[in-house]
């Protein structure tokens, strides 16, 4: 049987646990923004605590703090996980990024050092890809990694580091052969923001708040063996972490059907606003989010029978994020004069979520490759249509 | 919880789009306008395609609606122009659940064929060379011989299309089912339609796509070939995520238990979501075609005008979207995380 769209009574008694732990322990109140220092502070937390309830990052191997969940499991937990409204996960570049590229391209010695940390909340990690002149051209990286003996000196910059400001360590691609171009002599590695030499410096958000940063390296010393990988192997495996974050990962399901849960309700609580237009996009969000919960629970099942994933994980990272940037500019619209309130006004509808739902939901179609490249990729890869 | 094509259903696509892209290429699209390829039935029939849904005890495969929708969504992808919906999802497993065993023997052999008349459907296609109707209403489901119906022509945009206004003055024909179990059966019929009739969208959708890439990669213009400019790469991947975000819509749909609470709504969100993929691949390879895509020359506008026909049928948009409105709205719906499947 091949189509069997219901759970087990194994995963009807997984989802129960999830949910009773959830109910017990998820914060009565939103948290601060993670984007900053207090706000940070108690994410951590919450990462903690889920940590000592073994929920971190479920389908990880049991050595390293996970639980060893299959990927239908790991998209219970998501649901449950949201259906809670438990907070965002301070965590996500490790666990949901880093963590997988380092179970495929990590030593046996990289994994025990850097995972159950990662798990645990007491080291929070950012992505540092992009550089002032290689954003979504990630290929024209400049930042140098010199060889020297058993270490590398870094030099160069950085940007669009979000949470560097607040994090532990840093993960990213770096030109280890001077002579090389384009995507050819780059290593990927792993660097501890505290580092002499290394200076974080915040870019403030859309919200004002210092979620984005860029990072100066100035003769940092990093020692050899925190290079994941081949020296040169570095845009390889950067490729494959990117894979992660456009595919199943980074963007559960779960966190968008609330969120359309959440449109309809506010739909219904403005009756006096339910133009046509307002009940069409209302309509269109449950399609779409039910549509992506297909979509993915479709491709699990496929991941688990042994299918690869592959520029496909273009087309989720497009959807969703067009989606979730469609449903928040319904809510806008919905709220009217309400809409431009912020997080703390009395009369702020949701005490002014959907506002900053809105303004992170732009950065969707930006982050983790823009869409257009995405489009180029399914384009060429997907249709084999001729690069330009 | 399982939700992928098994080894089987992998060899079936196959050998359907193998069967279908060799029986079935744009020059027998050309050569058929108007008419029904009775050839062509024959080899459908000789596959087993009508079969599919009959049990085995009686001659069929005793496979399923998802094995169904597949073939359907194959069939799409070459515009077969057959009534393969109307036969092997509608009569052939209404007919051998009412023990017709003579009429399921005349359509699965593909000697027969038989039309089903239900009020979604106002224009009945391929009437002509029908041996008998299937009636649907309500209350009652009936067989009549093909002498009791009155058919007038009509004409659809599609020229592969063969319409007709049918009648009949009174109900001369065989009750098979009456009562409450002929409105369940009506259901059904209903149901398995509007599935199939979006998995032949998702096909219609996905060869527009394939057409479109096609001509995209050997047409040149300012000394390239156009599918390597960025803007219409763009409108190429737009159609293809589309199309890959409603095919699990349609599979869910098939898949679902008629019984299932949710199986309404599960059909309405199918029909919509293949029948926008279909619309707008037919409008992304228009583009791509250019003024060839406007011509009767381009093959393209066989799966187009396919596509406006069926979006009409088994339930419009409006149908369609009234019945999810009911479900979302609903004071205290079962919405949000968790609550895709049982």
């Amino acid at each position: 049987m091949s189509f069997d769209l219901t759970y087990t009574d194994r995963q009807k008694a997984f989802r129960a646990e999830v949910r009773a732990w959830m109910a017990e322990n998820v914060p009565g109140q939103r948290l601060p923004s993670l984007d900053t220092a207090e706000g940070f502070a108690q994410h951590r937390a919450w990462e903690r605590r889920l940590h000592a309830g073994g929920w971190s990052m479920v389908t990880w191997p049991r050595d390293y703090g996970g639980r060893g969940c299959d990927l239908i499991e790991w998209l219970i937990f998501e649901e449950e996980y949201y259906r809670a409204e438990a907070p965002l996960r301070v965590s996500q570049n490790g666990i949901f990024l880093l963590g997988p590229t380092l179970m495929e391209f990590g030593t046996p010695e990289q994994k025990a050092r850097f995972l159950p940390p990662m798990a645990n909340g007491d080291e929070i990690w950012a992505q540092a890809w992009s550089e002032p002149n290689a954003g979504s051209d990630m290929a024209a990286i400049r930042a140098r990694a010199v060889r020297e003996g058993d270490h590398y000196v870094v030099s160069g910059q950085k940007i669009w580091s979000s949470r560097a400001v607040f994090a532990d360590w840093c993960f990213g691609i770096f030109r280890t052969d001077p002579a090389s171009r384009r995507h050819k002599g780059l290593s990927f590695l792993l660097i501890p923001l505290s580092a002499k030499g290394v200076t974080v410096r915040p870019i403030e958000q859309l919200d004002g708040d210092p979620g984005f940063a860029e990072i100066f390296f100035d003769d940092v010393k990093v020692p050899v063996g925190n290079r994941l990988g081949a020296e040169g192997q570095g845009w390889s495996i950067a490729m494959a972490t990117a894979g992660f974050e456009r595919g199943l990962m980074l963007r559960s399901p779960a966190r968008f059907q609330k969120t359309a849960e959440r449109l309809v309700a506010l739909y219904k609580s403005r009756a006096d606003r339910a133009t046509p237009e307002a009940k069409a996009a209302v309509l269109r969000a449950w399609q779409e989010t039910e549509a992506y919960c297909l979509n993915t629970y479709y491709t699990a099942s496929r991941l688990m029978s042994g299918a690869a994933i592959g520029p496909e994980a273009s087309c989720n990272k497009i959807f969703w994020s067009e989606m979730d940037r469609r449903m928040h500019r319904a809510a806008m619209a919905l709220m009217g004069a309400f809409a431009e309130l912020e997080e703390g006004t009395p009369e702020a509808i949701d005490d002014g979520r959907w506002l900053d739902g809105y303004m992170f939901s732009l950065a969707g179609p930006i982050y983790a490759g823009t869409n257009e490249i995405q489009r180029n990729i399914i384009a060429e890869r997907c249709l084999g249509l001729p690069r330009s | 919880m399982e939700f992928r094509l098994s080894q089987d259903q992998k060899d079936l696509v196959e050998g359907a789009a193998a069967f279908f892209v060799g029986e079935c290429p744009p020059a027998v699209l050309r050569r058929l306008e108007g008419g029904m390829c009775e050839e062509l039935w024959s080899k459908v029939a000789q596959m087993g395609f009508l079969g599919i849904l009959a049990p085995e005890e009686v001659g069929g495969l005793g496979l399923d609606l998802i094995d169904l929708t597949l073939l359907v969504e194959q069939a799409g992808r070459v515009a077969l122009p057959l009534p393969v919906v109307e036969n092997a999802g509608l009569a052939v497993p209404l007919l051998a659940q009412c023990g017709e065993s003579e009429l399921l023997d005349k359509v699965m052999s593909g000697s027969g064929r038989v039309i089903v008349v239900h009020p979604a459907v106002p224009f009945v296609n391929h009437a002509e060379q029908a041996c008998a109707a299937i009636i649907c209403k309500r209350e009652r489901i009936g067989v009549l011989p093909a002498a009791a119906l009155r058919l007038e022509k009509v004409n659809s945009i599609d020229p592969l299309r063969s319409l007709s206004r049918v009648s009949y003055d009174a109900w001369h024909g065989k009750e098979v089912l009456v009562g409450e179990a002929a409105g369940e059966m009506e259901k059904q019929v209903f149901t398995r339609a509007a599935v199939l009739t979006a998995a032949e969208l998702l096909g219609l959708a996905a060869g527009m796509i394939e057409m479109a890439t096609e001509y995209a990669k050997t047409r040149e213009q300012f000394g390239k070939p156009i599918g390597s400019f960025q803007a219409l790469k763009h409108h190429l991947a737009n159609a293809f995520v589309k199309l890959e975000f409603a095919r699990p819509v349609v599979y869910r749909a098939a898949a679902l238990s008629p019984q299932t609470s949710k199986i309404d709504v599960a059909v309405a969100h199918a029909k919509l979501a293949a029948g926008d993929a279909a619309c707008f691949a037919a409008e992304t390879a228009i583009q791509v075609f250019g003024g060839m895509g406007y011509t009767y020359e381009a093959d393209l506008h066989f799966w187009m005008k396919r596509v406006w026909a069926l979006q009409g049928l088994w339930g419009d948009r409006d149908f369609h979207t009234s019945r999810l409105e009911r479900y979302v709205l609903a004071d205290g719906a079962a919405l949000g995380p968790g609550q895709t499947f049982e």
